[in-house]
């Protein structure tokens, strides 16, 4: 009996939790402060948004980079595959229109809530059950995401639960060396 | 008549007046350690002599690569070792003292500065916690503290060898010092006496080993040891188990206030270290310590002398510059532990790959005795172990970032004269580098990617920094051209010069970026060009780069060491051949293409000033007749990012590489390291004069200088007419007078006779 109140109490803990996780927006001049481990450097990174209708674009900033990453409107709806590109060729980087960068398509999202797995890359990223030391937060503020991980190279990957807008704010063990975190969210 | 007496015996006086104030004027007074010291300059602070071995400095947590920070950072403590002007991971930092007042119960005596005073040989620093002021001097091998405590205050004293910079959890971290083992003993009340022992650091070097014993003037009242977390009250000594150990010791309250600590440091033994202390500073006079290392570097700068009226920042600019420069590699002889002969042993070299273009020909002007010193050591390194040094540090060759560039030092050494060197084992090493690749890790020694470079005549996308190793090579190979035809081996001389054009294999001749034509650009083993580069390690996806004349891959594409191009870019490394510059400028389109694209590599940022790849790049208008442009630049370069400052050296200052480009431009010369010239620009100084060794001397005047008269309008090499823009080392050897007549606008002067050719 005393075990299964407990249960019960936990139970109330985990879901008032859970009910606090906020689900940041992504707005006009949203800006998002990442730091990025490279190839065992770590290096600050700022994407400032601009929503329009057409495209979403991301204005980034790092040390010796700054550019404009447009994201298609059919690339926001569909997109399949995400950008590692660091925009260093170019002032206005038009990534294809199969291309999202920092975020995930929302038909992708829409697969990975509906089947707990999505494509990306061509490679199937599968729900991981969230464990409790397994939370995001940022700056002290729990996050509701959707921790994910590749079948094959097992990058893992936190997708913010924002159907709009499913940005990572985590990546680990990518095979590409590209690894960040999402520290800071600033609305301007 | 009776009033022209008057006035020639007052002009007389003042005249004599004047030259002896000259006479005493000390030109070491002019050099300032702090120039440099924040920001990414990252120089040394503290005391040094000459090339010393002893480098004591502040060490403000265990990041900083010279040990010191700024106030208000903490300080952990003061250590023995360090190096000067650094990149990467920390690298030495060994046996700490702190003093502190207090109780004998707590490792961590960190403490807050509430004022520092540097000048040359001296550090000084008052902790804000207890009014504790500490004051460093030191010796070549010993290093001498003097502290002085607050009046009843408790004088303690924490002697730490377990500390060193650049520590990480992280097991085998790559660049990270690693701790191997320490001991320390308390031999009676006036000594102690223990080692460090560290591996890694920036150059992942083996384990090295430094020594030390502290005698100080007071007996010791009371002590503790400890080892790993632990204090012992009773023991006087924690032997070595893998463990870190220090102590902690008081001299009580009683006496005078002033405690005096000599640290003797050896790499081979404690009892080494004693010795260093017994035969360098027997005695406790502070100040006679001070004043002898005032007066070894007063012997060397004083070798060149700028004229009286040049300005004080521009003393100091100079002066540091010059200082910078010969505080290392450091002189370790008779403390090398890895084997024993007579010869002279220097170490930390670091990197001869930033060195070789400006540091060593200027030790060559200056002091060529030392350099034939360090160039014989580089050689024993070969004989003993196999390959020439290019990034040593703690007794290991653990290194290399581009070429094998030891060659250079040696070709410089060799078409400059310098004598008491065995040119035909120098021949000997270079060619071991330029045929026998270094085995397993093509890191450490030697020329990464040598077989494909043999084989292909470049080395293929896929080796790490391929660009700049073809590019380094060829110019390595031009140098043991240059001596096997001195030596009269002429079919090393003549194999070897076609190699020197091994760059012209990854010369992309149809390029095109920002108007300029040829690039040094990525080249596969099947001789592809390659535009887009596949990046990561996915098993599934195979996302590229678009390489570029512009981009930087790293760290976001590939790891630093593992890039085309070693900290720069194409646009950089596309200039860097210093043996061929005209091949380069007809590659390019010819002269006007070629001052088109220097002019867009200056006015688009393209250049980078903070790094070692650019350095002739502002001299190579000389090359299409056009010496004034260079010397704007360079004018330009230095007056944007050259200053008295403590952030007044613009990158990394490398072992005095950064500061050694600005002297030699700061007296109108350049060195082509490698080529026995210099190239001439309009000089900063008025008057600039060298004592050589031959007992001759070498003035550079300007006649009409002034910020308007930038140009050199005609020049007069002992009395005669002088129309080429760079001269010989042998006419400056001779000695004599460069005159330099200035004026307004650019003229003809220097536009016909080219530098030399290969």
């Amino acid at each position: 009996m005393k075990n299964v109140l407990l249960s019960l109490l936990f139970c109330v803990v985990y879901q008032l939790a859970e009910a606090q996780r906020s689900v940041p927006e992504l707005k006009n001049n949203t800006t998002l402060h990442y730091e990025c481990k490279l190839h065992g450097q770590t290096r600050a990174l700022k994407l400032t948004a601009n929503v329009s209708s057409d495209t979403l674009v991301f204005h980034l900033e790092t040390r010796g980079v700054k550019s404009d990453i447009v994201i298609a409107q059919q690339a926001l709806k569909n997109g399949t595959a995400l950008s590692f590109n660091q925009g260093e060729n170019t002032a206005v980087l038009h990534l294809k229109p199969t291309e999202t960068f920092f975020m995930i398509s929302r038909s992708a999202y829409q697969d990975l809530v509906q089947n707990n797995k999505f494509v990306y890359n061509n490679t199937t990223y599968d729900v991981i059950n969230q464990k409790p030391n397994d939370e995001v937060f940022i700056e002290g503020k729990a996050i509701d995401v959707l921790h994910v991980k590749a079948q094959i190279d097992n990058t893992a990957l936190w997708i913010i639960k924002n159907p709009d807008f499913p940005i990572i704010c985590k990546v680990d063990k990518n095979p590409l060396g590209i690894d960040f975190t999402l520290m800071k969210i600033e609305q301007k | 008549m009776k009033i022209n007496t008057k006035a020639i015996l007052f002009l007389s006086i003042s005249l004599l007046l004047e030259m002896t104030v000259i006479a005493q004027e000390k030109v070491h007074t002019y050099v300032d350690p702090m120039i440099g010291s924040e920001g990414v300059g990252r120089v040394f602070v503290g005391p040094s002599c000459p090339y010393g071995m002893v480098k004591p400095s502040p060490d403000c947590t265990a990041g900083p690569n010279s040990g010191w920070l700024p106030i208000p950072k903490e300080v952990t403590g003061f250590s023995q070792v360090h190096v000067s002007g650094t990149g990467g991971g920390p690298k030495y930092g060994n046996i700490q003292i702190m003093p502190f007042s207090g109780a004998l119960d707590k490792l961590d005596q960190t403490s807050f500065r509430a004022e520092e005073n540097v000048k040359l040989g001296y550090y000084e620093t008052v902790f804000k916690e207890n009014g504790i002021k500490t004051e460093i001097t030191t010796g070549e091998k010993v290093s001498f503290y003097r502290i002085t405590y607050p009046e009843n205050q408790v004088k303690a004293l924490k002697i730490d060898p377990g500390f060193f910079l650049g520590e990480q959890a992280e097991p085998d971290g790559r660049e990270a010092q690693q701790f191997v083992g320490s001991q320390i003993e308390i031999v009676s009340d006036t000594e102690i006496r223990g080692y460090s022992r560290i591996r890694g650091g920036w150059n992942n070097g083996r384990a090295y080993t430094v020594y030390f014993w502290a005698v100080f003037d007071q007996p010791i009242a009371k002590h503790v040891t400890y080892k790993d977390g632990k204090f012992y009250p009773n023991d006087k000594a924690q032997f070595d188990s893998g463990k870190k150990t220090a102590a902690l010791v008081s001299f009580g309250k009683e006496g005078k206030q002033e405690l005096n600590v000599k640290i003797g440091i050896s790499f081979l033994s404690e009892l080494k270290a004693k010795n260093n202390i017994e035969v360098e500073i027997p005695h406790w006079d502070f100040n006679a310590v001070l004043v002898a290392l005032e007066n070894k570097w007063e012997n060397l700068l004083s070798r060149i002398r700028l004229s009286a009226d040049t300005s004080v920042d521009y003393k100091k600019m100079f002066y540091t510059g010059l200082y910078h420069t010969m505080i290392m590699p450091v002189d370790r002889t008779g403390e090398n532990p890895l084997w024993t002969n007579n010869e002279p042993y220097y170490d930390d070299f670091y990197t001869i790959w930033d060195t070789f273009r400006t540091s060593s020909p200027l030790i060559t002007l200056i002091d060529s005795k030392r350099n034939v010193e360090i160039i014989n050591a580089m050689l024993n390194i070969y004989k003993r172990e196999g390959y020439l040094p290019e990034g040593r540090s703690g007794n290991d060759n653990g290194r290399t970032q581009g070429g094998s560039n030891a060659e250079v030092v040696l070709a410089d050494a060799f078409v400059k004269n310098l004598t008491g060197i065995d040119y035909e084992l120098a021949l000997k090493a270079m060619l071991k580098d330029a045929t026998v690749p270094p085995g397993g890790n093509e890191e450490k020694e030697g020329r990464g990617g040598l077989l494909d470079y043999i084989r292909l005549g470049y080395v293929p996308y896929g080796t790490d920094r391929a660009g700049n190793r073809t590019i380094d090579y060829s110019y390595n190979d031009y140098n043991i051209a240059v001596v096997a035809k001195g030596l009269n081996k002429m079919d090393l001389y003549e194999r070897y010069m076609k190699q020197a054009d091994s760059w012209q294999n990854l010369w992309r001749a149809d390029y095109t970026d920002k108007g300029a034509t040829g690039f040094i650009m990525p080249k596969d083993a099947n001789g592809n060009w390659l535009d887009d580069i596949v990046f990561g390690e996915s098993k599934i996806q195979k996302p590229t780069f678009k390489y570029t004349p512009v981009i930087i891959e790293s760290p976001w594409y590939v790891c630093h060491w593992c890039v085309f191009f070693y900290e720069g870019t194409s646009w950089e490394y596309s200039f860097s051949i210093p043996h061929d510059v005209p091949e380069l400028v007809r590659k390019s389109g010819g002269e006007k293409a070629f001052e088109t694209r220097l002019d867009t590599f200056f006015n688009t940022n393209l250049y980078n000033v903070a790094n070692e790849p650019s350095f002739l790049t502002p001299c190579l208008y000389h090359w299409i007749g056009k010496p004034y442009l260079s010397s704007d630049r360079i004018s330009s370069i230095i007056k944007n990012n050259f200053n008295t400052s403590r952030k007044g050296l613009p990158g990394n200052d490398d072992s005095g590489a950064m500061s050694s480009w600005l002297a030699f431009h700061m007296m109108g010369l350049y060195p082509n390291a490698g080529q026995p010239y210099y190239l001439l620009n309009t000089p900063l100084i008025k008057e600039t004069t060298v004592t050589l060794e031959n007992g001759k001397s070498f003035t550079i005047s300007t006649k009409k200088r002034s910020d308007k008269n930038k140009y050199i309008k005609a020049a007069f090499l002992n009395g005669k007419p002088y129309d080429k823009a760079w001269i010989s080392h042998d006419d400056i050897m001779n000695g004599g007078q460069l005159l330099l007549e200035m004026d307004s606008k650019p003229s003809a002067w220097g536009t016909t006779i080219l530098p030399p050719t290969k």
